[in-house]
């Protein structure tokens, strides 16, 4: 099997998992959410940078290009949408989660737990950072109304700390486990 | 929870719209786009939402199904409004208690909903509706196929795009398979707190992410099989060529908005 050949295969069922997780939506307490932020650490963790970036990539180029993979549709338009913002975030985030993992552990045998879980704080780090500075630049430069920062972060990081939070608590407990397994694919 | 999920509601046609070239029906919509953002005032505006009508009426979709796709994005079309209607201070129009409603802030209220509404209609009618994901993902790649000059993987990105596609329904069959077997072991999906549920999803996710490995493998190999090696020197079933009655639509368009804007310009 080739090499290149996986590599396109497995970035663009990533990229399926991606539309799978981003539209699956678990109604629980006041927001319901979704699985998507759970996807992009995953997709950070067993994939590398570079692949990631080409599976979350893919995934944000698709919803632009006009069909409806995003939690509200789809389009070129998608961009005015106030939490646009986040999917570039998740894109940059899972190719940072990636390069990081692989560099702590280029083996694939076993990432320390404790690494994986800041490498999962970092990649939410730079989700919230382009997503919520999107909402305060479409906020209070394109649509005029001043909204302060605290404002922004009422609404746009607070509500899913929690279950982001837990995600990459969860999925940094199982990278170690899942690295390993799937370490025939890329380290033959 | 599963079968709510809808990718790309194509309506099957033979209209006009359908049988345009993907290639042309994207660049239309971009087109369109920045159209819909350079209009201003009123009647400019009230001949592009004609324009819209038109090629509503061109397209042979229901009325019914074009406005669905507007759902998703009903309750920020109706905040935005309400917000930029009672924000914006200007000449006072009516006063109700605390509240005041501006003509200024009616004015932007109405020019932004109607804009976004022509905006989402408008891409959802040239590329959701009226053209199907693969035909998508093949006019993609022959825009991008000039820049794979400074390295740009057209190719493989749009072979990406079919993959994932392809695969959509796949995995969420999958899914739907994993969570019942997950729960005849035991595993409640239902009940529960926040993270009694994310434990739950985590065993989901888990035999979700390695399946996705070996149906990759598979995937591959069966490609390989078949001798697949990229873009370089494949043919096609189905040759994209720009025909006349694509020219004349995309110059039809394009004078009838250089004509809308020539109205608010003049």
């Amino acid at each position: 099997m080739r090499k290149n050949i996986f590599n396109l295969a497995i970035c663009a069922i990533f990229c399926g998992l991606a539309i799978v997780g981003g539209k699956l939506v678990i109604p629980a307490g006041p927001i319901p959410f979704t699985l998507q932020t759970a996807v992009c650490f995953l997709t950070g963790l067993l994939l590398g940078g570079r692949r990631a970036l080409a599976a979350q990539g893919l995934y944000l180029l698709i919803g632009l290009a006009g069909l409806p993979v995003f939690a509200a549709g789809g389009g070129p338009a998608y961009v005015l949408q106030p939490s646009f913002g986040y999917l570039p975030g998740m894109v940059l985030a899972a190719a940072l989660i990636g390069h990081l993992a692989d560099r702590a552990d280029p083996q694939r045998n076993g990432l320390k737990l404790f690494s994986a879980l800041a490498i999962n704080a970092a990649g939410l780090a730079v989700v919230y950072l382009c997503g919520t500075g999107y909402l305060y630049v479409l906020k209070n430069i394109v649509s005029g109304d001043s909204t302060g920062l605290v404002r922004i972060l009422q609404i746009g990081m607070i509500p899913y700390l929690a279950t982001d939070g837990l995600f990459a608590l969860l999925t940094a407990s199982v990278a170690p486990r899942l690295r390993r397994a799937t370490r025939r694919y890329f380290l033959a | 929870m599963l079968k709510q999920i809808s990718l790309g509601r194509y309506y099957p046609g033979t209209s006009l719209l359908h049988r345009l070239d993907p290639r042309a029906k994207i660049l239309l919509s971009f087109f369109y786009m920045v159209i819909i953002f350079l209009v201003q005032e009123p009647l400019p505006m009230l001949l592009l939402g004609l324009t819209t009508l038109v090629l509503m009426l061109l397209s042979q979709v229901p009325m019914r199904h074009i406005l669905g796709s507007l759902k998703p994005i009903l309750f920020i079309l109706i905040f935005a409004f309400v917000i930029n209607l009672l924000t914006i201070k200007g000449d006072e129009l009516l006063t109700v208690g605390p509240v005041t409603i501006s003509e200024q802030g009616l004015e932007t209220a109405v020019r932004m909903a109607i804009r976004l509404m022509l905006l989402i209609i408008s891409t959802t009618l040239f590329l959701t509706l009226t053209t199907t994901p693969i035909l998508v993902a093949d006019a993609i790649e022959h825009l991008l196929n000039p820049l794979r000059r400074i390295g740009f993987p057209a190719h493989e990105m749009a072979m990406m795009m079919s993959i994932a596609l392809r695969f959509v329904p796949t995995l969420l069959e999958e899914t739907e398979k994993i969570m019942k077997a997950q729960s005849s072991r035991g595993a409640d999906y239902d009940t529960g707190g926040l993270i009694a549920k994310a434990r739950g999803l985590v065993s989901v996710l888990i035999p979700l992410f390695v399946s996705a490995f070996k149906r990759a493998e598979e995937l591959a190999i069966a490609m390989e099989a078949r001798c697949y090696r990229g873009g370089e020197g494949r043919t096609r079933l189905k040759v994209m060529r720009y025909t006349p009655m694509d020219i004349v639509f995309s110059c039809l368009l394009a004078a009838g908005c250089s004509a809308i804007l020539l109205v608010q310009y003049l």
